[in-house]
């Protein structure tokens, strides 16, 4: 429901409401939807097509997918053991309890070959860094990308509703917001993992590795209220908007007023603020794994680093690859999230 | 690993024939070469620990009293046998009744707390009465209110509730008297814990003594005194001024003090050792270890390594389908776990891998492998006893070091035959392990990355108290693999009525015999304290007391 | 505005109560058994369990162990006494929080200032080389882990320069007498420069890419292409029209961090020894010490509130157009 008249302050500015006027009333011609519509989309890929650094984020990004779904078994192959296979004797670990430096022959019992550990191992287990750092993005990309769409879906809907429609909704959303940003998430991770952790790992829905679903539901259900937050902040000084009123004043209902006139300008911060969560949920995740929730035996970006703390001078290169691994995957989602705004956003191209 | 130590070789042995007054040598016969003074700074990432000396229980808190307390009897500054006998220190001599349950203790005059007053016999009652008070709740009062044990008249009723002091201590002149229901052998052991080191009514008698800012706070008559605890962040002892050489007072005390800062970064602390700004670190970062031993050698400068009385292992629980009565499943475990690498985990000089429960600091350990890791062996063994296929390992998920540990147990669990699929791991953070393991009827097959460290070095604490059947209970069970079989159990308890060689002779052997012909666990490994020092410390000034298996204190000095 | 106040504290304290009451129901679903501190760790016999569960009440049902201690923290404003060492909760907190606070606010300043220095600079010329260079820049701060960072920077600036100290908190107000630590305000900041450097790079990233996605779409604002047409210097479009508008939801940010920032302390309190809020609850946790937990939990749960309540008379502030309704 829209708010009453009289509480709406009209800060003026007469030029921009002449041409939202303008605008709206173009939009309101049911006929010529359809059409603009295609032509809003083509208009999208058109830009976006335009801007290089994007599409070879975009590349980079579809090649970090493949690589992590379909190259890892090919040189799993090559190399002869797999991600989890330990290698406990030197010189895999050596005497020190160091694990080996790149190009490292080990002996395999299971095979009895002489197999390459071509990045060296990953910890005093032996397992092959190379090997885990593949299968690792696979588990990591699935947990940070659901978690980051988890948590944007929550955190927009809720976030603009409540920014939108104020009185009541605001209120009640607010202060759900508050619950979930004061819960002690770490106790509850920590009960969690001693309680019904495993049985949670357990829910795979045959496609997902072993706690991933986990880390998604914490991420999700303690993360939303951060985007919607941010989203209710926008939509509250969107809605007062000159073009806005304007819309109202010639009717405009409010999922229309939404749909036109306040998503269009949420999504600038709404890409932004996922392509660097799904950063941050490749760290949490290593944060978790330390206190036993989440991904245990198999190999994630998130143990790769939490690991290789523990060799930080005698090892450094153990921080390196799964370091750099992330920051060019942050890298190209940030560069492709430029590259999609300035594609929605005409306005941001006039610049 | 936190271990609370008491005890005496002397104590089930007994007696006051042990305790022959010995030669009153000054502690360091190099003591007055050593530096006098300075400052030594000790790192832990463990937390603050209770400084209340009727509350402290746990290691490093009992490495502090042990230089803050005057006792009744103490054990010397030395290292090996020469420090685990007990010698006279405020009270000059003692007498037992004919009955065996009057003690009589003379208190020597001459000790004074660090606030100036002196040590009197109502000193060490007030101790006894703090020890039992119900409001203070202090873990030592199941040492004297023990019915089949130490059980000084009066205390029961103390720590009910029902009464203020201890009926069966009372004060003559200079002169203690201790009664207790029933004789008991292990009575001098128990005593001189430091739970019941000479006390100042200062200390209130029901309200703990957390928070100490001078020598006045938390006074004591030891060679040194607390003069400073900011929980979890800096505990200071500084030497005790009134502590002036005389009969009974001859401990060394080189260094002015010794300040622990609590809670640190196991890295950050290398650091800081490594710039020799904290001169102490007990927890080197693994991947360092080895440096430090190829460039200061074992136990000679900067880096040493010591064994602590702890054996680790996986228990087996019996009371579950899967290892009930199945003991070819738990002898292919015992053959399966890859040991090397399990202990090889924590980095280098962690300890040995291990196969039965007795290391060397148990007496009656025999020095024998009985498990050599043979897959072959442990497939054909577990071949047909896997029953459903299905096993639940519990497993400790903090750290680095335990879920490694995990995943070799995995391994090799996998290499007898059970599918990866059917594995259940089942983890648990920090101790909680040992809670949920405690609980009769958990659903865990095994455990991992679990251990024991002996009270007082006898073998009854190993056996009796870990496999003894009949004292399983609801909750808060050792017996984590809830063995009770009536023969053993018979065993046991005829085991633990024997006395002198015989004792540790029956029980070496019967350590042996349990590990081949029951496997209620598989043992893994032993355990070593590794130290890292600064350049400032006078590595010949290190004693390590093997009562309490540290560093005395008081014989520290720094160059 | 003073009925809004009102219903705010009304809510705070109700909310009070759900997040306490949930975290005594979620400590104790777990295996944890607080007496274990006391009896030894890991080798704690019953005898000594069951003296200490008798002596803390830890037997009773759950609702009787809340109300206790509702009633203590309500009547007599105590959080009670420490399971693991003893000592009042009320004094660790106390102690602590100075701590976090020094953590959070200057780290805040820090990252503030990085934010707004790049992130500016980054919007008025986006994909520019030194745009690119600084989002590479602040990446790095997301992408390796915070302890790794930490203690990389302890050991070159530390150890291996003597720029800085290695590791260790020193009071503001000056040591504690006799302690022999060091304190002032001069040494206080001294040990905080790397603690600060390394906290802001958790949040850095965020915040420049927020202030750049902010600063771009203010720009296009017709407001500022009012101000430039009617030939307002650009430094005053930037500060009093672009920089106010863009940081409205930096402010939101600001206000919902402080609650992730204690998260976000204890890897930085961990690595440089601080004995702050974070360093607490994680020792707290480990030893099942759920007094010193709870403590932590309600601090930081007044803290939130406080905050955010703050965030929002600031966004009416900021913001004008924003009512407090």
């Amino acid at each position: 429901m829209a708010q009453r008249d009289e509480k709406i302050v009209v800060s003026a500015g007469a030029g921009g409401l002449g041409a939202a006027i303008a605008s709206e009333s173009g939009t309101e011609l049911g006929s010529m939807e359809e059409i603009k519509a295609r032509g809003y989309w083509e208009l999208v890929w058109r830009r976006f097509r335009r801007d290089k650094v994007a599409i070879g984020s975009g590349v980079f990004i579809i090649l970090l997918i493949f690589f992590a779904f379909g190259a890892a078994p090919i040189v799993k192959d090559m190399v002869g053991h797999g991600p989890n296979d330990l290698f406990l004797y030197a010189p895999a670990v050596n005497l020190a309890g160091l694990p080996a430096n790149p190009m490292t022959h080990v002996h395999n019992p299971n095979t009895g070959h002489s197999d390459l550990l071509v990045l060296g191992a990953a910890n005093r287990l032996g397992q092959d860094e190379l090997l885990r750092l593949m299968y690792g993005a696979r588990i990591s990309l699935e947990v940070a990308i659901l978690s980051t769409l988890g948590v944007m879906f929550i955190g927009v809907i809720l976030g603009s509703a409540a920014g939108y429609f104020r009185g009541w909704t605001d209120t009640i959303i607010s202060r759900v917001t508050e619950i979930t940003m004061a819960f002690p998430v770490l106790i509850f991770v920590i009960s969690l993992a001693a309680t019904v952790g495993p049985q949670l790992d357990n829910i795979t829905l045959g496609v997902f590795p072993q706690g991933v679903i986990t880390l998604v539901l914490i991420f999700s259900l303690f993360g939303w209220f951060y985007p919607a937050r941010i989203m209710r902040a926008q939509v509250l000084s969107i809605r007062e908007k000159e073009y806005v009123e304007a819309a109202r004043m010639v009717g405009a209902s409010d999922s229309r007023i939404i749909r036109s006139h306040v998503l269009p300008h949420l999504v600038a911060p709404m890409i932004v603020y996922s392509t660097l969560i799904v950063a941050s949920y490749v760290l949490f995740e290593a944060g978790l794994s330390f206190l036993g929730v989440g991904i245990k035996f198999n190999a994630s970006w998130g143990n790769l680093l939490s690991s290789a703390v523990d060799y930080y001078t005698t090892r450094p290169l153990l921080m390196l690859w799964p370091g750099l691994a992330l920051m060019l995957t942050t890298l190209a989602f940030n560069l492709l999230g430029d590259g999609l705004r300035d594609a929605f956003d005409p306005r941001a191209s006039h610049m | 690993m936190h271990r609370r130590l008491w005890l005496s070789v002397a104590m089930l042995v007994a007696g006051a024939s042990l305790l022959v007054a010995a030669s009153f040598a000054s502690a360091g016969t190099a003591s007055h070469a050593l530096k006098q003074g300075g400052i030594w700074k000790y790192g832990t990432t463990g937390a603050s620990v209770q400084v209340d000396p009727q509350i402290a229980y746990i290691t490093t808190a009992w490495w502090l009293e042990y230089s803050t307390a005057a006792k009744l009897y103490n054990y010397p500054d030395k290292p090996g046998p020469a420090g685990s006998t007990l010698h006279p220190e405020v009270a000059s001599k003692f007498t037992v009744s004919k009955n065996g349950k009057t003690y009589t203790f003379t208190i020597r005059k001459g000790f004074k707390f660090s606030n100036g007053k002196p040590v009197t016999p109502a000193s060490f009652k007030y101790a006894i009465d703090r020890v039992a008070n119900k409001g203070l709740a202090s873990p030592g009062a199941q040492f004297i209110t023990d019915p089949n044990g130490t059980n000084i008249v009066g205390a029961a009723k103390v720590n009910s509730g029902a009464a203020q002091h201890v009926s069966g201590v009372s004060v003559k002149g200079q002169k203690l008297t201790v009664h207790l229901t029933k004789p008991d052998g292990t009575f001098m052991a128990k005593i001189t814990m430091p739970f019941f080191q000479a006390t100042s009514t200062a200390l209130p008698l029901s309200q703990e003594v957390v928070t100490v800012h001078s020598a006045n706070d938390l006074p004591s008559a030891g060679p040194y005194t607390y003069t400073r605890n900011d929980v979890n962040q800096l505990t200071s002892v500084r030497r005790n001024k009134f502590y002036k050489t005389g009969p009974g007072r001859h401990r060394p005390h080189n260094l002015q003090g010794l300040d622990v800062f609590w809670n640190q970064n196991e890295a950050t602390l290398y650091n800081q050792v490594a710039a020799n700004q904290v001169d102490e670190d007990p927890v080197p970062s693994p991947d360092k270890v080895q440096g430090l031993a190829n460039q200061y050698k074992v136990n000679k400068s900067r880096f040493w390594a010591k064994s602590q009385n702890c054996t680790g292992y996986l228990p087996l629980n019996m009371s579950n389908s899967l290892f009930k009565g199945n003991l070819p499943l738990r002898q292919a475990v015992n053959y399966a776990i890859e040991r090397a690498p399990y202990v090889g985990q924590a980095g280098p000089y962690a300890g040995d891998t291990w196969t039965h429960l007795f290391n060397p600091g148990v007496p009656g350990w025999r020095n024998v492998s009985l498990y050599k890791r043979n897959l072959a062996t442990a497939k054909k063994l577990a071949k047909g006893h896997l029953k459903n296929g299905k096993i639940t390992v519990y497993f400790r998920s903090s750290g680095t070091v335990n879920p490694a540990q995990a995943q070799i147990v995995r391994s090799d669990l996998q290499a007898i035959g059970f599918q990866s699929g059917n594995i259940n791991m089942k983890g648990f953070s920090g101790g909680n392990i040992y809670t949920a393991m405690g609980v009769k009827g958990n659903d865990a097959d095994m455990g991992v990355s679990m251990g024991w460290c002996s009270d007082f070095p006898d073998p009854y604490d190993w056996i009796n108290v870990l496999l003894y059947g009949p004292s399983i209970q609801a909750d808060n069970n050792v017996n984590y693999s809830y063995m009770n079989i009536a023969k053993w159990n018979k065993k046991m308890a005829s085991a633990a009525k024997l006395v002198g060689p015989k004792r540790y002779k029956v029980y070496g052997q019967m350590d042996l015999d349990l590990m081949k012909q029951v496997a209620p666990l598989a043992a893994t490994r032993t355990y070593n304290n590794r130290y890292f020092f600064s350049n400032r410390i006078n590595p010949k000034s290190l004693v390590y007391q093997g009562i309490y298996q540290d560093f005395s204190i008081g014989a520290m000095a720094l160059k | 505005m003073f009925r809004y106040l009102i219903r705010r504290i009304l809510w705070a304290i109700l909310l009070f109560i759900i997040i306490t009451f949930v975290t005594f129901v979620i400590f104790f679903m777990g295996p944890n058994d607080p007496a274990r501190a006391q009896c030894g760790g890991d080798q704690a016999r019953p005898a000594c369990l069951k003296l200490v569960t008798e002596h803390y009440g830890l037997n009773k049902p759950l609702y009787v162990q809340y109300w206790r201690f509702f009633d203590r923290l309500v009547v007599h404003q105590n959080l009670g006494y420490s399971y693991a060492n003893g000592s009042s909760v009320n004094q660790t907190i106390a102690k602590a929080a100075p701590v976090t606070a020094s953590l959070v606010f200057g780290g805040a300043v820090i990252w503030m200032m990085i934010a707004l220095s790049l992130g500016v600079y980054s919007a008025l010329r986006p994909r520019s080389l030194l745009d690119r260079t600084a989002m590479v820049f602040v990446l790095i701060g997301i992408s390796a882990h915070p302890v790794w960072i930490g203690l990389i920077f302890e050991y070159v600036f530390g150890v291996k320069l003597g720029w800085t100290p290695i590791a260790n908190y020193a009071n503001f107000f000056g040591a504690p007498a006799g302690s022999g630590l060091p304190g002032g305000p001069w040494q206080w900041f001294y040990h905080m420069i790397l603690p600060w450097f390394t906290f802001a790079l958790l949040f850095a990233a965020l915040y420049v890419r927020m202030v750049r996605a902010n600063v771009m779409e203010t720009l296009n604002e017709d407001f500022v292409r009012t101000a430039r047409a009617k030939g307002a210097p650009e430094r005053r479009i930037l500060v009093s029209h672009v920089l106010r508008n863009a940081l409205l939801p930096v402010v939101t940010m600001l206000g919902m961090d402080i609650g992730v920032a204690l998260g976000g302390a204890v890897f930085t309190e961990t690595v440089y020894q601080l004995p702050g809020l974070g360093q607490n609850l994680v020792v707290g946790i480990q030893a099942n010490d759920f007094a010193t937990v709870q403590g932590v939990v309600v601090f930081a749960t007044v803290a939130i509130l406080l905050f955010n309540l703050i965030v929002d008379v600031l966004y009416a502030w900021i913001d004008p157009r924003i009512r407090l309704a």
